[in-house]
């Protein structure tokens, strides 16, 4: 058993920012992440990187700071580390090379990060339909590069992956956007306090402009996705547009509906949650510090609710910092002085938000699915069935789940919990947040036995 | 028949780690996980699920659990 | 609303409820389902599946008879149910093993099954296995296993499956299931019953059922009953799916029809807490590694705990309610096995028709005899 004052779950921006301020403090700190190198999903592959994928950009390559500051004898990082379990008393399970280890704190800080919305439509379980979220890790990871790749869908990472793929020479075919002239429209009144973050705004308009010189043909207003297998591996994307349908022929369709905070280990953990209307997700309740009703229990970054990487270290900071006055390190007064610098970056880094959650809200039509469309990926549940199973008397996210197994495969809901959740709210059933249960992530039987009270001697 | 990969060839190719993927030899640098491997080389199906419908990597972080291949090749 | 208030209202929607509902509804009766809500503890969505009778009533004969007599009509209940639903049960009874890590719990056991043989005759058959020959004709069983029993009139079913066609049967036959119905008072009215739901709405009823597992504690005394119902927790482990079958079905370690294993069998006084525990987790796995070593290997993707409803004694309670006439009380923990009986000449029993079983045994005046000696 490894003994800390501080057990962190996730080395992405918050989750490394934590750990050295936390360390910084004089905190015991041992950081957990289930990569094989610190970053997170918005710095993978920062450390070997390097200036090999200058395409990357600057605000990537800046992850390497916050790398650099956990080299700190008060952390020990474990990687390839996966987490399958809290236990109360703030005991920690985690698998690293097939063996689990439970290591105990007093303080565990939750900084597991987002994961993409689902964009269900038909087809889209097909080869060669991937998120852009996973383009962009093959990018930053593997130098893998998109092949005539048509975007759709919605979100600000549609613009970083489409300019970044012009920069390397791999010009995406089209950009196809969900967002209608309306939406904007309604989020321009959130313009004002947007300005905040102007940095922010701006390197978006630049990213949009590169994409329009590149001559990538753009729509917006897209509707009716669908897409079909044809010869060669090859997939016909269509949509309607302007009134008109449209078709691509492409090997690969990128997705994107932004992300949502993933709390799966939360939901596990006995975290209260909230539906948050403003980003469509289930979030937290957390406090100013990234508390919540579990005793030594704080979540910082995406998964408290998204904000992206500049808000995520800052969270993490404030909550390093609560921590450390918990651990009677830091004198109430000593925590909020502290704590004054990356509140005001929070506060910056989250001024752009209401903008963007209501410019690129999901598109109704990809939460709410219909017909034959699959929601659930690995029991292959269609749209259908779930609705179904409303009418057979079903009531909320439990009863669709037992009747329809919706949720019940290897990813336990993750693909398909808020589509689920949409398809509830269309027909006025209950939607609270599902129940999430452990392990976290799959355990061998063999490894798990490992654990039992017999073995321990 | 081989479906050819969903990505554009790397310049770094063919030198690394060699591994066979159905059949055939591969080269894949060091570091790579097998998924990347594999989606250089191939836009072929992983697998075919229950209802035999084709599959292959769609997320590649770890949350639909089925496109991570936690294997990650290294250097003999 | 204009409805006619219904013959019998069933509180309680789960897998004892659905059944009773179905085999009333076949008699002729209108009928009402009141289900509570989705957050409800229900141990029809949690269970094991089995369809089970090794070991079922080693020093209660008339329970012993009970769950042969539900066991053997499993088949004809199970193709009802499938007709009237749609639904496959994946019922399959072809015999099941108890395996065992430790000699003395094997030989207690054993001399259970003896005792269940004297009660049931050649209605029920089993036998027990020492280690090394069970090793010979299964060379997959782990060295750590002692011995087995093996009953070739175990089975089990898709529970989750059964819970849903059963819903499905109800509304086939034409009765009514009302969601997200919370029962919070029950006055007797003249002949009948007026029941008040939390939402404010009043049904009446010329009869009530109280099949609402955990949730009878709290209406039980109401209506006249005294069996306190208290939880048991069981935990259980699910795998990821298996391309090939398992050769054997156990009361602890099963294969789900969809390919994934079940491992479960853990039993824990924890109040109303369904938490799955990281140690009865790593015990489960141990066991399924203990007797299959070559489980090992196989991930496990979701843990989860659900609540037995357990009576003082463990074994059902059928009972009229001494003060109100038309209100019954039926509450037990295998609810799966028992379904055919529910689904059946319960009906009888409810309408105290000719064809009635006789119940007595299993009235609750049996906890009050206890008390008292």
């Amino acid at each position: 058993m490894t003994e800390a004052d501080l057990i962190i779950v996730g080395a992405g921006p918050a989750g490394m920012a934590a750990a050295s301020t936390a360390a910084e403090g004089g905190a015991g700190v041992l950081l957990l992440d289930r990569q094989s190198r610190p970053g997170g999903q918005a710095f993978s592959g920062v450390t070997v990187n390097g200036d090999r994928r200058e395409f990357l950009g600057k605000d990537y390559l800046a992850g390497r700071i916050l790398v650099d500051a956990l080299h700190n004898s008060n952390i020990v990082a474990e990687y390839g580390a996966s987490v399958w379990r809290l236990e109360r008393g703030a005991r920690v399970v985690w698998s690293q090379n097939d063996v689990s280890h439970i290591s105990s704190a007093p303080h565990v800080l939750l900084a597991g990060g987002a994961q993409e919305r689902p964009t269900p439509f038909p087809g889209w379980t097909l080869p060669g339909v991937m998120s852009a979220g996973a383009a962009q890790l093959l990018m930053k990871n593997a130098g893998l590069l998109p092949r005539d790749a048509v975007l759709a869908g919605s979100g600000p990472l549609l613009y970083l992956l489409a300019a970044q793929m012009i920069d390397t020479g791999a010009r995406p075919k089209a950009l196809v956007e969900t967002q209608t002239r309306l939406s904007l429209l309604k989020a321009s009144r959130h313009l004002p306090q947007a300005l905040l973050a102007a940095t922010t705004l701006l390197k978006g308009l630049r990213l949009i402009r590169r994409i329009r010189n590149a001559g990538v043909p753009g729509f917006t207003g897209a509707s009716g996705f669908r897409v079909r297998q044809i010869a060669d591996g090859d997939l016909s994307f269509s949509f309607n547009a302007r009134g008109q349908e449209h078709s691509f022929t492409t090997p690969l369709l990128l997705t994107h509906q932004g992300v949502v905070p993933s709390t799966h280990i939360s939901r596990a953990s006995g975290v209260d949650h909230v539906w948050s209307d403003a980003q469509s997700a289930y979030q937290p309740v957390t406090d100013e510090w990234g508390a919540t009703n579990v005793p030594g229990l704080h979540i910082a970054g995406d998964g408290a609710g998204i904000g992206g990487a500049e808000a995520a270290e800052a969270a993490g900071r404030l909550a390093a910092f609560d921590i450390l006055h918990q651990l009677g390190r830091l004198s109430e007064d000593q925590r909020n002085r502290s704590a004054a610098g990356p509140r005001s970056a929070l506060r910056r880094a989250m001024a752009i938000r209401p903008f963007l959650d209501a410019a690129y809200a999901p598109s109704r039509e990809l939460s709410e699915p219909v017909g034959e469309t699959i929601v659930c990926r690995c029991e292959e549940v269609s749209a259908d069935e779930i609705r179904k199973s409303l009418i057979d008397s079903a009531q909320g996210p439990r009863h669709i789940k037992a009747a329809t197994r919706a949720g019940m495969g290897p990813c336990q809901g993750r693909m398909c919990d808020l589509t689920v959740c949409g398809v509830l709210a269309s027909c006025g059933a209950d939607m609270s947040a599902p129940r999430a249960r452990t392990p976290i992530n799959p355990v061998r039987l063999g490894e798990l036995a490992a654990l039992a009270p017999s073995q321990e001697t | 028949m081989k479906t050819a990969s969903r990505f554009l060839a790397r310049p770094d190719a063919g030198s690394g780690i060699t591994m066979m993927l159905d059949g055939a030899p591969v080269t894949a640098p060091p570091g790579d996980t097998v998924a990347a491997a594999v989606l250089a080389h191939s836009g072929a199906a992983f697998r075919r699920t229950e209802k035999d419908t084709p599959r292959a990597a769609y997320c590649i972080m770890g949350v639909c659990l089925r496109s991570t291949v936690s294997r990650t090749v290294r250097a003999a | 609303m204009s409805t006619r208030s219904p013959d019998i209202t069933i509180i309680g929607g789960g897998v004892v409820g659905l059944s009773l509902a179905v085999g009333l509804l076949r008699e002729g009766r209108s009928v009402t389902v009141l289900d509570g809500p989705d957050s409800d503890h229900r141990a029809s969505q949690g269970n094991f599946g089995l369809v089970w009778l090794q070991g079922k009533g080693v020093d209660f004969a008339p329970y012993a008879h009970l769950s042969c007599d539900a066991v053997a009509a499993w088949p004809e209940f199970a193709s009802l149910i499938q007709e009237l639903s749609g639904t496959d049960l994946a019922l399959r009874q072809s015999g099941g093993f108890e395996f065992f890590t430790d000699a003395a719990e094997f030989a207690e056991f054993a001399a259970g099954l003896k005792q269940q043989q004297s009660f049931l005759g050649n209605r029920f058959s089993h036998d027990v296995i020492q280690g090394d020959d069970l090793r010979r004709s299964h060379p997959e069983i782990g060295a750590g296993v002692v011995g087995a029993t093996f009953s070739a009139q175990d089975g089990h079913v898709n529970p989750l499956r059964l819970l849903c066609a059963l819903r499905r049967s109800v509304a086939a036959l034409g009765g009514e299931i009302v969601p997200g119905a919370r029962v919070t008072h029950i006055s007797a009215a003249g002949p009948g019953f007026d029941i008040t739901l939390h939402s404010g709405e009043r049904r009446s009823t010329e009869r009530v059922v109280l099949a609402a597992g955990l949730g009878s504690a709290s209406l039980a005394g109401i209506l006249g009953f005294q069996t306190p119902v208290r939880p048991q927790r069981g935990e259980l482990l699910i795998t990821e799916k298996l391309a090939t079958r398992l050769p054997f079905l156990s009361s602890t370690i099963r294969q789900v029809d969809e390919g994934g294993l079940q491992v479960g069998g853990t039993k824990a006084d924890a109040g109303y807490d369904d938490s799955e525990t990281l140690d009865a987790m790593a015990s489960l796995a141990q066991h399924a590694v203990t007797v299959f070593p070559a489980l090992r290997d196989l991930r496990v993707i979701r843990a989860w705990g659900a609540l037995r409803v357990m009576t003082p004694d463990g074994y059902p309670v059928y009972a009229c309610s001494p003060v109100h006439p038309g209100a019954y009380l039926v509450t037990c923990h295998s609810g799966v096995t028992l379904a055919p009986l529910h689904g059946g000449p319960l009906a009888h029993w409810i309408d105290n028709s000719a064809e009635a079983p006789d119940l007595e045994a299993f009235d609750e005046d049996r906890f009050a005899l206890s008390c008292a000696a």
